[in-house]
């Protein structure tokens, strides 16, 4: 309603009193009546001669406020509103930041119209759905005040939020407020005196939705998939690791639904990486935790990645169409479409037997008797040697031989030139970079020095490797499933020969650069300041005599 | 930020009512959109219910926009604003020959109005003068409206040959017919030909009609006030055309 280029409205509350008035006023459009409530007596008035009141009628829409499972747009101070006829990206303060014209559905960035919001949006929520996280209905009246040209020169409007909109002291939620017409500020000015004359007083325009939010008892930004594990250097290790693992399995019992529900791809992908770190962790914590449940689980937790592996590839694949498109030749294009089908189906396939799998006896027995597992109280009788450890020296002793470990497998790879090598040694990656997540607080150093930039590009030379060759493998396997006698078929497997050729190209050209990579996160000077970050903090903090 | 030039070098082609008629629509459909009443003779702010008259530090469009931003009124469409006409305007012309950069004038008086708007319309008096330079100077795009007539086609040819000789990019330049009378046989084979020979002919030929000529009276655009006309029909297919092949997507 408001133009981009029209100078700011101003809203006004009532008083309790004129609350009726208002609400006979915006059902009914009486013109006379709204002179009357603005204190035109016919004498003194402000308006007699100069301005008629005419009814612009009464408009009632539906605003939905829209945001990602994750609150992303809020954490940008930004919220999508779509109302019945159009899409408006707003601040959290009610400032309208960009509109479009309203599309029919939309659930990802990229269903959205118009360029620069739909690129704006995207940047912030990826590949997330914007979920309705709250709606309101609204009635509002508009009245254009014309001048002896009959030219509106000044509008106001009445509006009435809900119900169940209330305001917190029980009264309805009802604005008026005065639309300036760009250009007569004169006319602008006289509305204002004549609303304050009629005792309608100024408010800042109070922004609905943090109050919608508040109503419905939504509290924006609660959802993170890396929580703060919040350590401290002298816990003993085995309540340490219960925490990180509780607040691990906390992510994946809050991405679970969205998995099942099929939202968007980003809940099974929160939901793996707490599961990778979560067995990254029972791994490293032999002799930490009592040896049987930690085996047990860990076999169980192979299990459920397992059971998910298939629809994360599915998702990989489908999210890349796009650039799986730009590396064909452009008459070659079209004839993707088979392949992408075939993997559509495939995603149909693997995600029905994620949702029976999450619904098994089996996964809700394993999900309450995890639970159990990390509540209950650290058994003093236990049998892990280390349970009783502080936390910072056993942190320091597996990221230093986690990280001797990821040296020695990554120069095998360089002496032997082993190629079947490069997986094992993207694991060692990322048991690493996991080790230093859960313990950034407690060594605060270790991800200094440049050390963390320079694991995370060995992280994404190693994933791209792996990523290569998991996708070329599997589309030689599709061309083995598509039926050849199809003849838009045979076509797709040029498709697939190309991409494939395309592949390996770039996989070259990764296995090259991970030669560099390497050597500069293997160089003596990097070893050695690792080994003296780690080292150094366990003085610092003091831990060294508790070991 | 697209500025459209409703230009002829001859009257009574139907210019403003274009020029009214697409910039509502352009509002309608969610862009911000500024009209320039640049025709001494006001019609368009006429149209609008504004009163033809600028700023006094306006007057003559010089440089310096904000005398210029604040002669500014919002019509009663959302997203519509005019730049009212003033009678002023007569000795545009004028004024700008006595100023170095002559041609670039109007450039100079319009150019931060041109940031702030998706869409800017000028209404532009019939001239082939300075002041046609300086539209030239101003606009990404001209709209000629085209009258289906023996005569209009050799004003047109007229035309197109000043473009080249001002060195304008013909990729520039866009016409479309208008006041077509669909009872005349002359103007329905003029209107064929010119469909099927013009390289850059929008699509929607404007029909005569008497919806058109009372805006006069009614002052207000044609598909406001009477959506399911064929003058209106005619408008939006106009507007669809400039929209898919001069703006893309918003």
């Amino acid at each position: 309603m408001q133009d981009r280029n029209a100078p700011p409205r101003r809203t006004y509350t009532p008083k309790p009193e004129q609350i009726n008035a208002l609400k006979a006023l915006l059902e009914q459009g009486d013109s006379l009546e709204l002179a009357r409530l603005l204190g035109d007596d016919g004498s003194a008035s402000l308006f007699v001669g100069r301005y008629t009141i005419r009814d612009e009628g009464m408009v009632r829409e539906t605003r939905r406020y829209f945001d990602t499972f994750a609150w992303q747009l809020h954490q940008a101070g930004l919220v999508l509103i779509k109302s019945d006829h159009k899409l408006i990206l707003e601040t959290l303060d009610g400032a309208i930041k960009k509109r479009a014209p309203s599309p029919g559905n939309f659930r990802f960035a990229s269903d959205l119209p118009a360029e620069s919001l739909r690129a704006d949006i995207e940047e912030l929520i990826g590949v997330r759905a914007l979920l309705e996280q709250a709606s309101v209905d609204m009635a509002t009246r508009r009245f254009a005040f014309l001048n002896e040209d009959e030219k509106t020169v000044v509008r106001l409007a009445v509006r009435e939020y809900g119900p169940p909109v209330t305001r917190r002291d029980g009264t309805p939620f009802l604005e008026v407020f005065i639309l300036p017409v760009r250009g007569y500020k004169e006319a602008r000015k006289t509305l204002q005196q004549q609303c304050k004359h009629a005792g309608l007083v100024k408010t800042n325009h109070t922004p609905l939705y943090p109050e919608l939010l508040a109503q419905a008892r939504r509290q924006p930004g609660r959802y993170t998939a890396k929580p703060d594990f919040d350590l401290r250097p002298d816990m003993a290790g085995e309540a340490a690791v219960r925490s990180v693992l509780r607040k691990l399995h906390d992510v994946m019992l809050t991405n679970e639904m969205g998995i099942v529900e099929d939202i968007d791809t980003e809940f099974l992908h929160d939901f793996r990486t707490a599961l990778r770190r979560t067995r990254s962790l029972l791994s490293q914590a032999k002799g930490i935790l009592p040896e049987d449940a930690r085996s047990d689980y860990q076999q169980r937790f192979r299990a459920l990645g397992k059971l998910t592996n298939d629809l994360r590839d599915m998702d990989v694949y489908l999210l890349a169409q796009e650039r799986y498109r730009a590396m064909l030749p452009t008459d070659l294009q079209p004839e993707s479409e088979p392949l992408f089908d075939y993997l559509r189906r495939q995603r149909t396939i693997a995600l029905r037997r994620v949702r029976n799998g999450l619904a098994t006896q089996r996964h809700a027995r394993l999900t309450a008797e995890w639970r159990d597992f990390l509540d209950e109280p650290v058994s003093p009788g236990s049998d892990a040697p280390q349970a009783d450890i502080p936390i910072v020296v056993l942190a320091r002793q597996r990221l230093l031989s986690q990280y001797r470990e990821l040296i020695n497998d990554g120069n095998l790879i360089l002496e032997t030139q082993d190629d079947t090598l490069m997986h094992p040694l993207r694991i060692d990656t990322k048991k690493l970079r996991y080790l230093l997540e859960f313990f950034s607080d407690i060594l605060p150093g270790a991800e200094g020095a440049g050390f963390l930039k320079q694991l995370k590009s060995l992280q994404e030379n190693l994933g791209e490797f792996n990523d290569l060759a998991v996708q070329r493998a599997y589309l030689i396997h599709v061309a083995d499933e598509l039926p050849i006698q199809k003849r838009a078929n045979r076509r797709t497997l040029v498709v697939i020969g190309v991409l494939v050729d395309q592949m390996i190209l770039r996989q070259t050209k990764v296995r090259q650069d991970f030669r560099d990579i390497f050597a500069a996160f293997a160089a003596p000077a990097t070893q050695h300041t690792v080994a003296r970050l780690l080292a150094m903090n366990g003085q610092t903090n003091g831990q060294e005599g508790k070991a | 930020m697209t500025t459209f030039a409703i230009y002829s070098n001859k009257g009574g082609v139907g210019k403003t009512a274009a020029a009214v008629n697409l910039g509502y629509l352009s509002a309608a459909g969610g862009r911000s959109t500024l009209i320039c009443d640049l025709d001494p003779q006001a019609a368009a702010t006429f149209y609008l219910r504004v009163r033809p008259e600028l700023h006094a530090k306006a007057i003559g469009l010089h440089k310096g926009s904000a005398a210029v931003a604040d002669s500014i009124k919002g019509s009663d469409y959302t997203g519509l604003d005019i730049l009212p006409a003033d009678f002023t305007h007569r000795e545009l012309e004028i004024r700008y020959s006595r100023k170095k950069g002559s041609t670039r004038r109007l450039a100079k008086a319009l150019g931060e109005l041109q940031a702030e708007y998706d869409v800017v319309i000028l209404d532009c008096p019939p001239s082939i003068g300075l002041l046609a330079e300086n539209i030239f100077a101003v606009s990404d795009y001209l709209l000629t409206p085209l009258v289906p007539t023996t005569l209009s086609l050799r004003t047109y040819a007229q035309l197109k040959t000043f473009l080249r000789e001002q060195h304008y990019d013909s990729a520039r330049f866009y016409t479309f017919l208008s006041m077509v009378d669909r009872r005349k046989k002359m103007h329905q084979s003029i209107s064929a030909e010119v469909q099927a020979d013009e390289a850059n002919i929008l699509p929607g030929a404007i029909p005569y009609t008497s919806v058109i000529e009372q805006m006069g009276i009614r002052r207000e655009p044609v598909p406001y006030s009477d959506p399911s006309s064929p003058a209106a029909i005619a408008y939006k297919q106009l507007w669809r055309g400039i929209e898919a092949e001069l703006l893309g997507e918003m």
